[in-house]
């Protein structure tokens, strides 16, 4: 019963039209907060269907220690979580680091080709040296230290601002003490290192109705709002 | 409860839609305390080492446009015109050059280069808002801009002081010239503590 629930809500999801939101002006924002901004530094370009599985690099502060590593912790934890809850790549993981400099120099550096990519007929046999490397990427490809980087979008992210804020000043409902998250997203396809986009996404809790102390909604709801609408966006842009 | 709820809500929705004097109760404490500048400390300036009085030249670089979509070319003059003018009025008158414009003169300077300070940053977020939506006090509009920047010893490479600043304003007025102004007038500040002043 529960997996035909399952199927069922998979279906639903997948045949569901997506429709963009408006971070800056919404009625939940207004009500509940969480309202945010989406500046676009670069536009987000290629196509985005084609990548089936994503990797969040760990947030990383701009900012020093006023952005604690706690707050990281849980900033990445809920970026994972909720695209994984939206259900559009197959596998969603948060990784340490990613140096697309580093991506780009071995994407042009391998020029013997793949191990996993059959020669024509008509090439010439390869050499013993072309062997040991293939068997090398074969092996690098079984171990979990390297992933995949075939289809997959890196998306690195920086705390650029950030502010606590101060729940006994919120109650107020005066726009007193609203807690500010602002946060630079940078899109990357992980084989070529390119930077496929940029984004500064920013949101604060305040809300019009229910004081944001007491409000379901916080800035991190916003910004991960924001960041899944612009990525499904182009992803259901690219697949139509 | 849940009636209870409901009665709290649109007697809130009433409160801060429907009356003028809490919209003009609203608009002064917003007007009062609608442009805050947030100040994040990267590296401090350590006092024990006298702070930067031991630096007599500052070579202020422009600054990195990480935006490049969306700040425009005046704005980003502005903006390292802005922090050079402010800087003339640092205490104590370390020589302030510019260095990396069309126009800088390149400064032959006696002062060696372990007693010369580099200045360079980037432009994090730049964002106008909505004036419009601000006079309705409606949704996320503020002016919000970010800047990022760092004091390093031209010889060592040292990081000396390093710091992030940024200007938001939510009034109706505001705009992306004050907001700069601010920041500017702030990186003067954190810069004026090194050699003795106020910050």
């Amino acid at each position: 019963m529960s997996l035909i629930g399952l199927t069922a809500s998979v279906c639903l999801a997948e045949t569901k039209p997506y429709s963009p939101k408006n971070g800056i002006l919404n009625l939940k924002a207004l009500i509940l907060g969480g309202g945010f901004r989406v500046s676009t530094a670069i536009k987000l370009h290629g196509d985005f269907s084609k990548y089936t599985r994503l990797e969040i690099v760990q947030p990383e502060s701009l900012i020093g220690k006023d952005a604690p590593p706690k707050f990281l912790q849980e900033l990445g934890d809920q970026l994972q979580s909720e695209f994984r809850k939206d259900g559009r790549f197959a596998d969603v993981r948060t990784v340490n680091a990613y140096d697309p400099q580093k991506a780009a120099a071995e994407a042009s550096s391998v020029a013997i080709g793949e191990f996993n990519q059959a020669d024509k007929l008509e090439a010439p046999i390869r050499s013993a040296e072309d062997m040991q490397y293939f068997d090398q990427q074969r092996r690098d490809s079984q171990t979990l230290d390297n992933l995949p980087v075939l289809n997959t979008l890196v998306i690195r992210v920086q705390v650029v601002d950030y502010a606590k804020g101060n729940k006994l000043l919120q109650l107020t409902m005066m726009d007193l003490g609203n807690a500010v998250l602002t946060l630079r997203f940078s899109y990357f396809d992980k084989e070529s290192g390119e930077e496929i986009g940029r984004s500064i996404i920013s949101s604060d809790n305040s809300s019009k109705v229910i004081p944001s102390a007491i409000s379901s909604r916080s800035v991190l709801s916003g910004v991960v709002e924001g960041l899944i609408d612009q990525v499904t966006r182009r992803k259901v842009g690219g697949e139509r | 409860m849940r009636i209870q709820l409901l009665a709290v809500l649109a007697s809130t929705m009433l409160f801060n839609a429907c009356s003028w004097q809490t919209y003009v109760g609203s608009r002064v404490v917003r007007h009062i305390t609608g442009a805050p500048t947030r100040f994040h400390s990267i590296v401090p300036i350590v006092p024990s080492k006298a702070g930067l009085q031991q630096y007599r030249v500052i070579e202020v670089q422009p600054l990195d446009n990480l935006l490049p979509g969306l700040l425009p070319e005046k704005t980003e003059s502005y903006i390292n015109d802005q922090i050079f003018k402010d800087m003339q009025y640092l205490k104590s008158r370390p020589k302030v050059i510019r260095t990396g414009v069309i126009g800088a003169v390149e400064d032959e300077t006696d002062i060696p280069p372990d007693r010369t300070l580099v200045f360079e940053g980037y432009v994090d977020d730049y964002d106008a808002g909505y004036a419009g939506l601000r006079l309705a006090e409606l949704g996320f509009n503020h002016v919000a801009v970010t800047i990022r920047f760092q004091l390093r010893n031209k010889q060592s490479g040292e990081i000396v002081a390093a710091a992030s600043i940024t200007s938001q304003d939510d009034r109706a007025t505001g705009s992306t010239k004050s907001a700069i102004n601010k920041i500017a007038n702030r990186i003067k500040r954190f810069i004026n503590s090194g050699y003795g002043g106020d910050q």
